[in-house]
């Protein structure tokens, strides 16, 4: 059977509100206050978390969102654009599978790969390419066109190469994000006394 | 009582929120996207020529005067700003912020993350960047092109 109730070791469950979120049928589930523009462009594989107040550009582009990701409030997840001689057009934004946004991020990379930890308040240049198990921490602001290797720790403003990373990372951020989306559950109304006595008869 | 006027060729965005008890002034050809706000609280605003203003960026008048802001200016996600005097042809760059009582001048690009204090002077055709705000002058100046690119795309997706 399960662990014992009540233990220690396990993060406690955070309980949301029916009514302002929506969970779909891969498992997402996505809050009402979000604002997702162009939504027929966005495509999200299953059981990523997205918080009131996150804005979704799809409109300028298409957005492809992996599986387990956690994109926390207010932030903003925008495609960048690529200008050419005469015009200027936006291109695709993917991020992959176990991500972790942080609040009030900016991202407006071209590629975000898998196992990538963004931290809060953070500005993701354009054009930019994180390759996976890669740390940001807050308030970093990357320059347009960087390209961050993996196993890396960026920092700083504009963003620098400030520490390294062990090849655990990725258990670290599969964890995180795992154990998340099983304590994010739905508050349950509690069953009245009167049905229990029914049904045992 | 306040009033909003807002050119014929300047497109607003629905969810963008404009208020306040002070007259706001919208010039031809910006465009104001969604999740902005506008807010003449103690003063009225006035807004130039063929502005971007993008999303989560705010616009606050807390002060008795008029803000000027000028042509061509490209405010980019997140930025504030609280000045009364802004040039033209700036660009402001993601999550910047400009208190009350700076002057910007024109030319100028203020880069992310960037708080100018009150008080503060940023001349024409500089650039603020870097934790340290560091300056210097630009070399060649791209953004009256970069706005118009971006002005031209965007006037034809969304509406």
């Amino acid at each position: 059977m399960e662990k014992l109730q009540g233990s220690v070791i396990e993060p406690p469950k955070i309980y949301f509100d029916q009514k302002t979120w929506i969970q779909t049928k891969l498992g997402n589930k996505i809050s009402k206050n979000s604002l997702l523009y162009g939504s027929n462009k966005i495509r999200v594989l299953g059981k990523t978390i997205v918080e009131p107040g996150v804005i979704i550009r799809g409109d300028l582009a298409t957005v492809d969102l992996g599986k387990n990701c956690i994109i926390c409030e207010n932030s903003v997840i925008r495609p960048p654009d690529q200008r050419y001689p005469g015009k200027l057009v936006y291109i695709p934004l993917k991020i992959g599978d176990y991500c972790i946004i942080e609040k009030n991020s900016i991202i407006q990379a071209a590629k975000i790969a898998d196992f990538v930890h963004v931290g809060q308040n953070c500005v993701i240049g354009k054009r930019s390419m994180v390759s996976s198990c890669v740390k940001i921490l807050d308030n970093t602001v990357l320059a347009p066109n960087t390209v961050c290797p993996p196993f890396t720790v960026f920092g700083g403003s504009p963003g620098k190469v400030v520490g390294r990373l062990p090849p655990s990372f990725q258990h670290y951020c599969i964890d995180q994000t795992v154990t998340f989306y099983k304590n994010f559950v739905e508050e349950k109304t509690p069953i009245p006394s009167t049905a229990k006595r029914n049904s045992m008869k | 009582m306040s009033k909003v006027v807002i050119d014929k060729s300047a497109r607003v965005a629905r969810r963008a929120k404009i208020k306040g008890d002070f007259d706001v002034e919208i010039g031809p050809g910006t465009m104001i996207n969604n999740d902005c706000k506008i807010v003449a609280s103690k003063g009225p605003i006035k807004i130039g020529a063929n502005c971007l203003i993008e999303e989560q960026s705010l616009i606050v008048n807390n002060s008795d005067k008029q803000m000027v802001i000028g042509d061509y200016n490209y405010l980019e996600v997140g930025a504030r700003i609280e000045c009364l005097k802004v040039g033209n042809r700036n660009r402001f760059e993601c999550k910047s912020t400009v208190a009350l009582g700076a002057v910007i001048g024109s030319d100028c690009i203020i880069g992310a993350l960037v708080q100018i204090c009150p008080g503060d002077v940023v001349e024409d055709n500089f650039i603020v960047f870097g934790e340290k705000q560091k300056r210097r002058i630009v070399k060649s100046s791209r953004n009256l092109s970069d706005i118009k690119a971006a002005l031209s795309t965007s006037q034809a997706m969304a509406f």
